[in-house]
């Protein structure tokens, strides 16, 4: 078994009364992608705000590589290796697509030239290219999030936070940024990826994690989850399971 | 604010302390910049117009400071020795404007630190995603925004010989620098440089041939910066890059690489101190 570079350990978080994450547990292996899956309002968003340190947790812990980082901020965990994705993108719209991700490489690359030379491998590698010299807001809404995975990537993450990358995207690009996910996994980068659509969940995942309002109701491999009556009950109501 | 903190720097240190001019003026610069930060610190974490809010605050409570204060003269103010030489002071206020000018350019064009900023303006949360601590890049904009502020203040004095709590601390100082940004373009270094021009080419006109009508100077400054925000919300420079952009077609998708370019789109978020005068 891989190293433990993720362990999630009881996290809550409540905003007011609302539990939005409630107890979650989970460790995630060095080169493992981890599903992270819940119908609409499950705490799928709240909890990767909590593991990329937008919100420090009302309880419990999260180590990254043996290291306590509950509640330590977004800047410090992107530097340490965390990269993540916006499931509302966030471009830095008046920026070009070059420009964008050389930002996200200035941590590794101090210098701006050293930070280009990066961004433009990166680029070659998630196939933006070609479009690097165009406004961020120009992009189609596929590439919008391709560079959000390309300037995630830039930061050289040793654990990647995805967060519907896939959703809204036609078949065809769906596809191609399948390809791209596995690609990254055969890095050895870590994943956990937010996605409503199973069939991208059960193509990737090594194991999935299942939530709904904020409580962790299953753990285990694709295959196994889906048949668990609890989460179809989650899924399609009491009559389904 | 912190042109007053240059503006009473030298006249504390060349009255009552028989300093040289030549060393009070980087004091002026070093004591703007050392406010700036512990004032940055706390209030650059706050959001939006509260940030402006507080350091208006400070800067109104900055002028009852000087009015009791017998260091500073209070509401007397100071007095200077008179050293009649335009040109001397032209030039100073040149080197430094220039010196800032180029130091922006290179820092804000060049470095990777106009990246930041921008990022930060762009999409604060997301710039958090990629390693930028906004609130660290923002208080080093505020200081370097008040330094070269600091250092005019302490020119300023010199040069008129005579500071008081209001002139040095006054509002009309800062809300002729809103107007100048505003109307100039904010975000870009040209913007408010042709700002200036025209504030201050309306101000010798207006005194020239209006001067029995002072009320309206200010009345005229406010019309200006609303109508700006209504009708022409990135200022004459920025509206001019925005046509000069677009009448140039949309850009093409090749790309002729190893290349940066910054001009295109020289959106440089200026970090023009006189805003926080």
């Amino acid at each position: 078994m891989a190293e433990t570079i993720l362990k999630v350990q009881d996290v809550v978080k409540t905003f007011g009364g609302l539990h939005a994450v409630n107890r979650v547990t989970f460790d995630l292996a060095e080169g493992e992608v981890m599903g992270l899956i819940g119908p609409n309002g499950a705490g799928k968003t709240t909890l990767f705000n909590v593991i990329s340190g937008y919100y420090p947790p009302t309880q419990g812990r999260i180590h990254f590589k043996g290291q306590d980082v509950s509640g330590v901020p977004p800047y410090k965990l992107a530097a340490i290796g965390i990269g993540r994705t916006f499931q509302v993108v966030k471009p830095f719209p008046g920026l070009s697509v070059l420009e964008n991700v050389i930002i996200a490489g200035l941590c590794r690359y101090g210098t701006r030239r050293a930070s280009e030379k990066h961004a433009w491998k990166i680029l070659d590698f998630t196939g933006l290219a070609d479009q690097a010299d165009k406004s961020a807001a120009n992009l189609t809404l596929a590439g919008r999030k391709r560079l959000e995975i390309s300037k995630a990537l830039a930061l050289e993450p040793s654990l990647l936070l995805l967060d519907e990358v896939v959703a809204g995207l036609n078949p065809t690009e769906a596809d191609k940024t399948i390809e791209l996910i596995l690609k990254i996994k055969g890095f050895g980068i870590s994943i956990l990826i937010v996605e409503h659509i199973m069939r991208v969940i059960m193509n990737l995942s090594d194991r999935v994690v299942v939530l709904n309002f904020g409580q962790q109701i299953a753990l285990g491999k694709p295959a196994d989850v889906a048949r668990d009556p609890m989460v179809i009950q989650a899924y399609f109501g009491e009559d389904a399971a | 604010m912190f042109f007053g903190v240059g503006a009473y720097t030298t006249a504390i240190l060349m009255k009552l302390g028989g300093w040289a001019f030549i060393l009070t003026v980087p004091l002026g610069g070093l004591f703007a910049g050392i406010l700036a930060f512990f004032v940055g610190l706390p209030t650059l974490r706050l959001k939006g117009s509260y940030f402006a809010i507080g350091t208006w605050a400070l800067a109104l409570a900055l002028q009852q400071l000087a009015l009791i204060l017998d260091i500073t003269g209070g509401p007397d103010g100071m007095r200077l020795p008179p050293y009649l030489n335009p040109s001397y002071f032209y030039y100073w206020m040149l080197g430094v404007v220039g010196g800032t000018f180029a130091l922006y350019w290179i820092l804000l064009e060049w470095a990777p630190f106009g990246l930041k900023v921008r990022a930060i303006r762009e999409d604060q949360d997301g710039a958090m995603a990629l390693g930028i601590n906004p609130t660290r890049v923002k208080v080093q904009s505020f200081v370097l925004s008040a330094v070269p502020v600091g250092l005019l203040g302490s020119i300023y004095a010199y040069w008129i010989t005579f500071i008081d709590p209001l002139s040095a601390f006054g509002d009309i100082l800062t809300d002729q620098a809103v107007v100048m940004a505003v109307v100039g373009g904010l975000g870009t270094l040209i913007g408010p440089a042709i700002g200036a021009v025209i504030v201050f080419t309306f101000k010798t006109l207006f005194w020239a041939y209006l001067s029995d009508y002072q009320v309206l100077y200010l009345i005229i400054l406010g019309v200006a910066i609303a109508l700006t925000v209504l009708f022409l919300p990135n200022g004459l420079w920025g509206t001019f890059i925005n046509y000069r952009d677009s009448s140039r077609g949309m850009r093409t998708q090749s790309v002729s690489r190893p290349r940066i370019d910054a001009s295109e789109h020289s959106d440089e978020q200026e970090k023009g101190a006189p805003e926080h005068g």
